[in-house]
């Protein structure tokens, strides 16, 4: 592997999408008219041009091309991160525009300027930021840990130097041969159409059901289930439809046909208004539904009722009656039904999470956030869930690896970060520990319940004892044993963090009392 | 009451237009127009949010409400010097002439009417005390409500830097400057005058209203935004006073993170309004909402919460420049002045785009509002593009409750 240092060369417009979304992304992923001119817009679609310190100037001046004010920075790649067999370079001995598709052994060994790299990259793969003015990192390093969460020490950096115009006699590397006066075309490389939005749909529900996993084992284990794509096919049918949506698993039921004609209204609009408005032309139009659903015409009645404001009842009745009479006719067909009322009744993922119905299971709140994380992608998750520690590099790992497979490139990545940590199975287990007795007691207190209601203190003798002039003698010390009545925990959590919480819950908070 | 997503947009979020007035340098004068909703005070808040540690910004709007909602929005309100751009003035003139509660008489603000500056005056003042704030940076929301007098006492004070946002068919006062006004008094080249187009705050369906109501004959219509709603403005017509309160606390109810502004047209309605949707003895899924109003001359200031949801009772003059998750406006009460059309289509296009996501009308059936004479005819719609099908939109749908 070359040693040389790799820059993707933009400005902060650009990189802050980047965070936004999650990924290293091509221009593709942008949406209408926020993407910024780069250098990437003068190569191939699908590929982040990298270049080598040596060759910077060239991609400096583009970055800012379009808005001289635009404040340009460098995102050094770390290229150990990324395994290919073949990749397309550039060269000094090349005009301008030419790659070559050359082997990772010869790369390793040639004196190239610029590499193209199949998007996106996941953001592990960012190793620094360089900024060119001190004055402005600040600025920039506040805004960005306001808005992503926290970054390394060091993350951010200015370097004058990196960003200083090269004087003519040592101009880039590329003019020592002859250019073409013609807007560079790199013919000779296949460019790569992109389809983000199931990407961004995939990571908005990874995060999102991440988030549930503070309710209770089921949820934890249906999230291990949906990161690894690997629910049971015969249990939790309507997880599946939207877990088969986004794989694309084979599925021909009407169910599932149901749900492809919701997402493909629904997913990657961004304004539920919008959402609401055709999803009411689809319902209240019977010829478009599959027959197993074309009573949901008596559905969209009520929820026109609700946009209108003419429903007499109260939310709770609502959905009472909505569980009620759809159990009655088969057990779990309410789902689909309690999915699309919540987005006509909640237009934003955070105030769904703390929506509050007495009949709402675990799994249906699972399957909200699954739905609606696939619905807002990952740009409108809420700030308090993207900064749960670990969750951001995490996520973005697995949709880069999602669009690799779905979009098969020549690249892979080496060493994804660890599986974000699942509370209920790592530390709601019966315990001799004392510090993790007191941690657990420390949570009690955190989320406001009192200890009694879920730790049983169980004292446990080792041996044999002896009573004597009525005292209990043991022969060794007993171990004292924390039991914790997980059922219990699981309905408290529901009740104090969406029924009497204003607030989301501090998973980062819980995460380091749980881990004191 | 709940937490409301109150919230200033992403990067991504922003037209490039936008973005491009937030990036220009701190240094320079710089006019910003557009139509309600193009994302003007956004604007404005996101360049003094960049530029705040590294220039004297002061950021100034028209009125109080508007000043509180963008410290609200704005987040950290200490890190950042915001005003009402009379109440800046008229400070910064108490301090420069070091004014003393004894010589009040003579140290005070010159005036032609009450809290009316008398500008000539203020200038020569200005002059004689040789105040310098050259280093100052404006930016000035709402600019269109200020009159030239006020841009030329600030550059008396050797002030330089100015970035304004306007939109002058949104005027209310009779104090105000047109864009060739500001052009003029700021001595603006066409450079420095950046367009918002796009209508960025509200729904297709709501911002066609509003546009209904459009009277500029200067300049066209605003773009009407690529936003299909199924909320479509509604125009409930009461029987019973009760109804149209009941349909407004239910709406509370179905989402209490959102704020609801209840516009009507007298201070008597406004405080009774604001009392009686105290008063609720029905048994109801969310906890009552917090109602709070004010008024222009409330000298206690502002007690409402934009970062929760709620309902806030206002007459139109003081909404200016804010915008509800929903507004709904009863339009009963309402007078024209000198039987003033154009007055009352002005209002009506203010009043309505202030919701960014629903909008609703009430009146009664048994009174006559001056409303209905310009309100859309039944039936009228706007054909709209929705994945390459015409579609028909209504302008007002209309509902007896």
């Amino acid at each position: 592997m070359t040693s040389k240092r790799w820059f993707i060369v933009t400005n902060i417009d650009n990189l802050r999408f980047f965070y936004d979304c999650g990924l290293v992304v091509d221009s593709q992923a942008f949406p209408a008219n926020s993407y910024m001119h780069d250098m990437q817009a003068e190569r191939p679609k699908g590929f982040l041009p990298c270049f080598s310190i040596d060759n910077l100037t060239e991609a400096l001046k583009a970055a800012k091309s379009e808005d001289e004010n635009l404040i340009t920075c460098l995102v050094e790649i770390e290229l150990k991160n990324v395994k290919f067999e073949r990749v397309y370079v550039q060269t000094c001995q090349r005009k301008k525009g030419e790659f070559e598709n050359i082997s990772a052994e010869l790369f390793a060994t040639i004196d190239a300027v610029e590499v193209l790299l199949p998007a996106p990259l996941p953001l592990n793969c960012i190793k620094n930021i360089f900024l060119s003015d001190a004055k402005k990192q600040k600025t920039i390093v506040d805004d960005f840990t306001s808005a992503f969460g926290e970054f390394p020490p060091k993350f951010f950096s200015n370097n004058a130097k990196l960003f200083k115009e090269k004087d003519s006699s040592k101009e880039d590397l590329l003019n020592k041969v002859p250019q073409n006066d013609e807007k560079v075309q790199s013919t000779n490389v296949p460019e790569r159409e992109i389809d983000y939005t199931k990407t961004f749909a995939y990571g908005g529900a990874l995060t999102l059901s991440f988030y549930q996993t503070k309710n209770g084992r089921l949820s934890c284990g249906l999230f291990e289930a949906f990161a690894n794509n690997a629910l049971d096919k015969n249990e939790y049918s309507h997880l599946n439809q939207l877990i088969s949506w986004i794989f694309n698993n084979p599925n021909e039921s009407e169910l599932s046909v149901f749900y492809s004609l919701i997402f493909s209204l629904i997913v990657g609009e961004d304004d539920l208004g919008t959402v609401h408005y055709d999803l009411l032309k689809l319902f209240e139009n019977k010829e478009k539904l599959p027959p197993a659903f074309a009573h949901v015409s008596g559905l969209a009645v009520r929820l026109r009722q609700l946009v209108e404001r003419t429903y007499e009842d109260d939310l709770d009745v609502y959905f009472s009656k909505l569980i009620d009479a759809y159990e009655a006719k088969e057990k779990g067909s309410s789902k689909i039904y309690l999915l699309i009322s919540m987005i006509f009744i909640r237009d934003h993922s955070e105030t769904m999470l703390k929506f509050y119905h007495e009949q709402f299971t675990e799994e249906d709140y699972f399957l909200l956030a699954v739905f609606f994380g696939l619905i807002q992608g990952m740009s409108k998750i809420p700030l308090e869930i993207r900064k749960i520690d670990g969750l951001r590099d995490w996520v973005s790992f697995k949709m880069a690896e999602f669009i690799h497979c779905s979009h098969p490139s020549s690249i892979t990545f080496e060493k994804g970060p660890s599986f974000p940590v699942l509370i209920h199975n790592k530390f709601f287990k019966k315990t001799s520990a004392p510090k993790k007795q007191d941690a657990l007691q420390a949570f009690c207190s955190f989320i406001g319940i009192e200890e009694q209601e879920i730790i049983t203190w169980i004292l446990t003798p080792k041996d044999e004892y002896k009573v004597k002039s009525g005292n209990i003698i043991f022969s060794k010390r007993p171990s004292l044993y924390a039991d914790i009545d997980n059922d219990r925990l699981e309905n408290l959590i529901l009740v104090k963090t969406i029924k009497e919480s204003e607030n989301l819950f501090d998973l980062n908070n819980a995460l380091n009392i749980l881990k004191a | 009451m709940a937490k409301r997503i109150f919230e200033l947009p992403k990067d991504h979020e922003l037209t490039k237009d936008q973005r491009m007035a937030i990036r220009k340098p701190a240094a320079g004068q710089y006019l910003v127009v557009g139509a309600p909703g193009t994302g003007k005070s956004v604007v404005a808040l996101l360049r003094m949010k960049k530029y705040a540690e590294d220039a004297q910004m002061q950021f100034l709007t028209f009125n109080h409400v508007l000043n509180h909602a963008n410290s609200v929005l704005v987040g950290d309100a200490t890190k950042y010097k915001m005003n009402t751009a009379m109440s800046w003035l008229y400070e910064l003139h108490w301090n420069i002439v070091g004014g003393k509660p004894e010589t009040y008489d003579q140290d005070k603000m010159p005036e032609i009417i009450s809290h009316q500056p008398d500008y000539e005056k203020l200038i020569e003042r200005f002059k004689e005390h040789d105040a310098d704030f050259s280093g100052l940076s404006l930016i000035v929301d709402e600019g269109q409500d200020l009159p030239q007098g006020w841009y030329e006492a600030v550059e008396a004070l050797h002030v330089e830097n100015f970035f304004v946002v306007s939109d002058q068919n949104q005027q209310i006062t009779d104090q105000n400057s047109s864009h060739d006004e500001l052009k003029d008094v700021l001595a603006l080249e066409s450079s420095d005058v950046i367009e918002l187009k796009e209508n960025w705050r509200n729904t297709t369906a709501i911002a066609a209203f509003a546009n209904y109501f459009y009277t500029d004959k200067s300049s066209p219509k605003p773009t009407l935004p690529n936003k299909p709603s199924a909320y479509v403005p509604i125009l409930y017509e009461y029987e019973k006073l009760n109804s149209a309160k009941e349909i407004i606390l239910s709406s509370y109810d179905q989402d209490p993170s959102k704020l609801i502004g209840l516009i009507v047209a007298t201070d008597s309605k406004r405080e009774w309004w604001a009392k009686d949707l105290t008063k609720d003895e029905k048994t109801r899924r969310e906890s009552p909402p917090i109602v709070s109003t004010y008024v222009s001359n409330q000298k206690n200031g502002v007690h409402i919460d934009f970062d929760q949801g709620g309902i806030v009772v206002l007459n139109d003059k003081s909404v200016k420049g804010i915008e509800f998750d929903e507004v709904f406006i009863i339009i009963d009460g309402f007078k024209a002045i000198n039987n003033d059309k154009e007055t009352l289509m002005k209002r009506m296009y203010v009043m309505a785009s202030r919701a960014r996501e629903r909008l609703f009308l009430l009146k009664s059936s048994v009174q006559k509002s001056i409303f209905e004479d310009v309100l859309p005819p039944p039936g009228t719609a706007i054909s709209i593009e929705r994945k390459g099908i015409t579609e028909q939109l209504e302008l007002l749908k209309r509902i007896k409750i």
